[in-house]
């Protein structure tokens, strides 16, 4: 089966439509959206909005901080704070419900999703490097764990041997996930990459040749920064999505 | 020596297990056949239990993930793959013939016939680093020959390819390798430079037309250090 991950999607309706058509033109049999549907952009409604929709029909999701927000008191840095308190007032009940209700954590068979990492995830800590990745992998068994947050694609493996490796991936080749090892597999972002990137990222895993395959997918940036700045939200939230940072 | 996994006779993933025909410090190679599949055939095995050296493992895996990317005469042709869930193994095209190594007692060769071995190898390096692919472990043993005469590069272990996890990235505090070949960015930790595999082909031109190692005979990997900022003697 193929499956396609999601994760970081923050409101970017432009970003999240281009890779959904990516995805299912390749055949993605399985959606798993890995959290922050909302924060930073400007189509918060529609996209939560699909994201409900696609659960409806058979996917999965799990709540990242962004959606928390939404229903909490906890504090984020200016801009992200301003786009949530913004955001809170674009929402229905019954879609702020869906998020308040999402859950941290889901497993399926040997996998692991979750969207910032699985050793606290109600503590959205980042995983930056091999030891916060090995912190996340020693936490499950699962044998892959899948995650966002960090807006950045990156690959971590860990030996019998409990040695880590760490792989920024490339854009369309597959890669093996050997059953020897355990791995973090952190899709990047698709609607406010930070890799220097400015095209949406997601990725697709295929349970049955275990090969993971990071997308991206150019978009219409312009379009998405112009809701920003239409909106009267945070300017640097519109220019950081065509510098991929 | 560990007791192998597998035995004469038994079938996996539809290959026919025949004998046994080598014992590796990191691997067995068994002679197998598929119905369907007509060119000579070897199975690979790690030695991965208890107490083998943890690079056996790792080097497998290098293999299991490289090998079938791999493609064009100057690698064996992969047929299959099992994973250490089940049973860990490649399936590759047996090449006929001798490595390299068996030319050694001849050394040295007369220039013009060492430097179309050279050239040849140096063929097949540019075919694989077009494929992405650092050799990492270029030496006489890793060398055969196709009867068309096309060179093979085999045992890819310790290989880096730029599009895949490095799995020896940080599995090892020391370079992996064979000292006397190496090249001393690689003792730098650096994995990623093709020129290391051409460094390794310069030790082998020289070995194969002077009949000695220009930085020695040393394994270990300290006494190659010292050895390679040293000028090598001209081997004219």
């Amino acid at each position: 089966m193929l499956l396609a991950f999601f994760a970081d999607i923050h409101a970017n309706r432009q970003a999240f439509s281009a890779c959904l058509d990516f995805a299912r033109a390749r055949g993605a049999e399985r959606l798993i959206c890995l959290g922050d549907y909302v924060g930073y952009g400007a189509d918060p409604e529609w996209t939560v909005e699909t994201v409900m929709g696609l659960v409806d029909s058979g996917a999965m999701a799990v709540g990242g901080n962004h959606d928390n927000a939404i229903s909490s008191t906890e504090s984020m840095n200016a801009q992200a704070q301003a786009a949530i308190e913004w955001t809170r007032g674009r929402l229905s009940a019954v879609q702020r419900g869906f998020l308040a209700d999402l859950p941290l954590t889901l497993h399926e068979e040997d996998r692991f999703y979750v969207h910032s990492e699985a050793s606290y995830p109600a503590k959205w800590r980042y995983v930056q490097d091999s030891s916060d990745a090995a912190r996340s992998i020693q936490a499950t068994s699962a044998q892959i764990t899948f995650c966002g947050h960090i807006h950045q694609p990156a690959l971590y493996s860990m030996s019998s041997a409990a040695k880590m490796t760490s792989f920024v991936p490339t854009s369309g080749v597959p890669v093996q996930l050997l059953g020897g090892r355990r791995w973090l597999a952190v899709v990047g972002s698709v609607g406010q990459p930070r890799d220097g990137d400015s095209a949406a990222c997601f990725a697709m895993f295929d349970t049955n040749s275990r090969e993971i395959t990071y997308c991206r997918v150019p978009y219409d940036v312009e379009a998405a920064a112009k809701r920003i700045r239409e909106n009267g939200l945070p300017l640097w939230l519109a220019d950081r999505l065509l510098l991929g940072r | 020596m560990a007791k192998p996994s597998v035995v004469s006779g038994a079938v996996i993933d539809g290959f026919a297990v025949g004998e046994c025909v080598h014992h590796g410090g990191m691997a067995t190679l068994w002679s197998v056949t598929h119905p369907n599949i007509t060119v000579p055939l070897l199975m690979k095995i790690p030695r991965v239990s208890e107490g083998e050296d943890p690079a056996a493992i790792v080097s497998f895996e290098m293999e299991q993930m490289l090998l079938p990317r791999l493609s064009g005469p100057h690698v064996p042709a992969c047929f299959g793959t099992g994973d250490f869930a089940h049973q860990a193994y490649v399936v590759i095209e047996r090449i006929p013939g001798k490595t390299l190594y068996s030319r050694l007692e001849e050394l040295p060769l007369g220039y013009e016939e060492a430097r179309g071995i050279v050239q040849k190898i140096a063929l097949a390096l540019a075919d694989l680093h077009r494929q992405n692919v650092i050799h990492h472990d270029i030496k006489p043993s890793s060398i055969m020959f196709r009867p068309s005469g096309e060179v093979v590069l085999i045992d890819f272990g310790l290989s880096h390819h730029n599009q895949l996890p490095d799995l020896l990235q940080e599995e090892f505090r020391l370079p992996y390798g064979t000292a006397p070949y190496m090249a001393p960015e690689r003792l730098l930790g650096v994995r990623d430079d093709p020129r290391s595999d051409l460094f390794s082909l310069g030790v082998l031109l020289y070995f194969f037309t002077t009949g000695v190692r220009p930085f020695g005979e040393s394994e270990t990997n300290a006494r190659h250090a010292a050895a390679a900022v040293a000028r090598p003697a001209s081997p004219a």
